[in-house]
């Protein structure tokens, strides 16, 4: 046995033995109790039989469900969900959310990488989901979707998918409504800044606290100029919550210090689409290609410009990337120019590998495209190279007649993974 | 020559194993450390079939991590092989039928052995279909032909 997994062994003892300390007492099998006296897992205490079923793939929970009903109900229960997380049973798990032509509602799928044939799992649509400029963000069980323009105004309300049961939840408003900002979790806390109106409003930056389900006004920024209108917000090394605005201007925001600091510009406007994965930046651009910097390089040193270089080894997906209208950018400009001048393909990751989305016109119908992409860093040169692990078909959508080819496509408007 | 433990199964049975077997068991450590296995262990709740393959599980295991440990030195080209054979050796140990499985579990639990039980419990669920889980755990199905028809619908993505 190697020394690590020894080491792991001996925490999960230790774990184990806490766990046993606390349960015995505690245990009140309810599980085991509603189970009937006829089936043969009543035998097994509710810490064993969780156990159990915290093994299985979530994936595997829909067809587990019609067994019958007691089954379901554990399966959807709470109980199930903490004895994943203790015994490091949880999975990755990829949320897409989806603006489809012709269909009223924004749609939200979950994706679960490598199973189901790769497919997207639907889930019912909030009514009154924004249609854009929401600023989103992935933390504990869910996603919490801030703002966005509702009825071409933009909205304060908030709202929240646990992505465990697939329901939606309406959480307290922002002081103040909000289209376009930026939003980032620190410390378990989420920040939200810009994307109003009144660009010296005393309620330019807000945190929400989710344990205490409360809103919170954030210091007031130094009285410069800075357009409100957020393109990206990524956060740096988990401390610091970078934005970048329309003008190509840099803004962080330091939670620990609660001060504000100036960012790099980064003025070339076709890189979009920022996604940290493990410490590393990367962004789309157009010619389906894929950049990245170093998060700590955002900070404002000389030269006042971000150092971003290519992802090497993923020619083979230059021209498929190319031709992909995925992404949304919205903001009233006609669709078929940006489209043209903005990359369509949309980045994301699970665990540390990249999972990279574009779409693809067949006859007949359109394709959305998934590849997931372990990243290598050739430290001696200063490189990052990318090797697809995979790269499959995730969902394909009927293009309804009447519109024009351009309109076929759906727009993904977010893409987030959470560890469930 | 190494110190032995005894257990006693809820036959009455006596099983003598080595010390360092019995360690694999939080349980017995604890017993072990506070110096109270004089006389033998009674395991009122483990019967001596669990028991024997119990012990044959905590006796494999110990001699893969002496192997391993051996080993050491060259783990990179034998570290990945000896992994792959107690895996084996795993799946095969826990080929058993569904009541002994059951037990297996709940003695795993008992002397809190974490390698044991996850692999039991990995093991209950894994590849069996809806009717099959029916079946093997007699769990009437009660949901009515609509209910059904609700959760399929709710699902539908999974039965395509």
């Amino acid at each position: 046995m190697s020394i690590s997994s020894k080491v792991l062994r001996d925490q999960r003892h230790r774990q184990n033995k806490a766990k046993q300390n606390t349960m015995w007492w505690n245990c009140t099998n309810k599980w085991k109790k509603s189970s009937s006296p006829s089936c043969a897992l009543s035998l097994l205490p509710d810490d064993i039989l969780l156990n159990c079923f915290a093994t299985v793939s979530r994936s595997d929970h829909a067809s587990l469900s019609l067994v019958n009903k007691w089954l379901r109900s554990l399966l959807l229960s709470h109980e199930l969900y903490e004895e994943r997380s203790l015994m490091g049973r949880t999975e990755n798990c990829t949320f897409l959310c989806l603006s489809i032509p012709s269909d009223p509602f924004v749609r939200w799928f979950a994706f679960y990488p490598k199973a189901l044939n790769n497919r997207l799992v639907p889930i019912r649509p909030h009514l009154y989901h924004p249609q854009e400029a929401s600023s989103v963000v992935a933390y504990g069980c869910g996603i919490y979707i801030i703002g966005g323009m509702i009825g071409g105004r933009p909205s304060s309300r908030v709202l929240f998918l646990d992505c465990r049961f697939h329901t939606w939840s309406n959480l307290p408003c922002m002081g103040i409504p909000r289209a376009y900002a930026a939003a980032g979790v620190v410390d378990g806390k989420i920040y939200v800044f810009g994307g109003c109106q009144e660009p010296y409003s005393d309620k330019w930056g807000e945190v929400f606290d989710p344990t205490t389900q409360t809103w919170d006004v954030l210091p007031k920024r130094p009285k410069e100029p800075y357009s409100s209108v957020i393109h990206e917000s990524v956060v740096r090394e988990e401390k610091t919550v970078l934005a970048l605005n329309e003008k190509g201007n840099g803004l962080l925001y330091v939670p620990s210090e609660g001060i504000w600091k100036k960012g790099k510009s980064d003025a070339y406007s076709p890189r979009r689409g920022w996604h940290v994965i493990e410490n590393v930046m990367y962004c789309c651009v157009t010619g389906g290609r894929i950049l990245w910097c170093q998060a700590s390089e955002s900070e404002l040193h000389e030269p006042n410009a971000i150092k971003w270089r290519e992802v090497m080894g993923l020619k083979d997906l230059k021209d498929t990337l190319c031709a992909s209208k995925l992404v949304n950018y919205g903001w009233g400009l006609p669709e078929e120019k940006l489209e043209d001048l903005l990359p369509g393909h949309k980045l994301s990751n699970s665990g540390p590998n990249m999972l990279l989305f574009w779409d693809v016109l067949a006859p007949g119908k359109l394709e959305i495209w998934c590849a997931e992409i372990s990243l290598q860093r050739r430290k001696e040169k200063g490189e990052i190279w990318g090797k697809v692990e995979w790269s499959e078909v995730v969902t394909s959508i009927d293009p309804p007649h009447p519109l024009p080819e351009h309109q076929h496509h759906c727009k993904i408007l977010h893409a987030l993974t959470l560890n469930l | 020559m190494s110190k032995k433990i005894i257990f006693e199964s809820s036959e009455g049975e006596s099983f003598e194993v080595d010390e360092a077997v019995a360690l694999e068991c939080q349980t017995i450590k604890n017993m072990i450390e506070d110096d109270c296995t004089d006389g033998g262990i009674p395991l009122a709740n483990v019967n001596s079939a669990t028991l024997t393959k119990v012990i044959d599980y905590c006796k494999k295991h110990v001699e893969a991590a002496a192997a391993a440990e051996a080993n050491a030195g060259d783990k990179d080209i034998y570290g990945a092989n000896k992994d792959i054979e107690l895996k084996t050796w795993d799946e095969e140990f826990v080929k058993v039928d569904q009541p002994l499985l059951f037990d297996l579990m709940l003695a795993a639990n008992f002397l809190i052995i974490p390698g044991l039980l996850d692999l039991t419990c990995k093991t209950m669920m894994r590849g069996k279909t809806v009717l099959q889980i029916r079946e093997i755990f007699h769990i009437k199905k009660d949901y009515t032909d609509a209910e059904e028809a609700e959760v399929r619908k709710e699902n539908a993505w999974a039965f395509e």
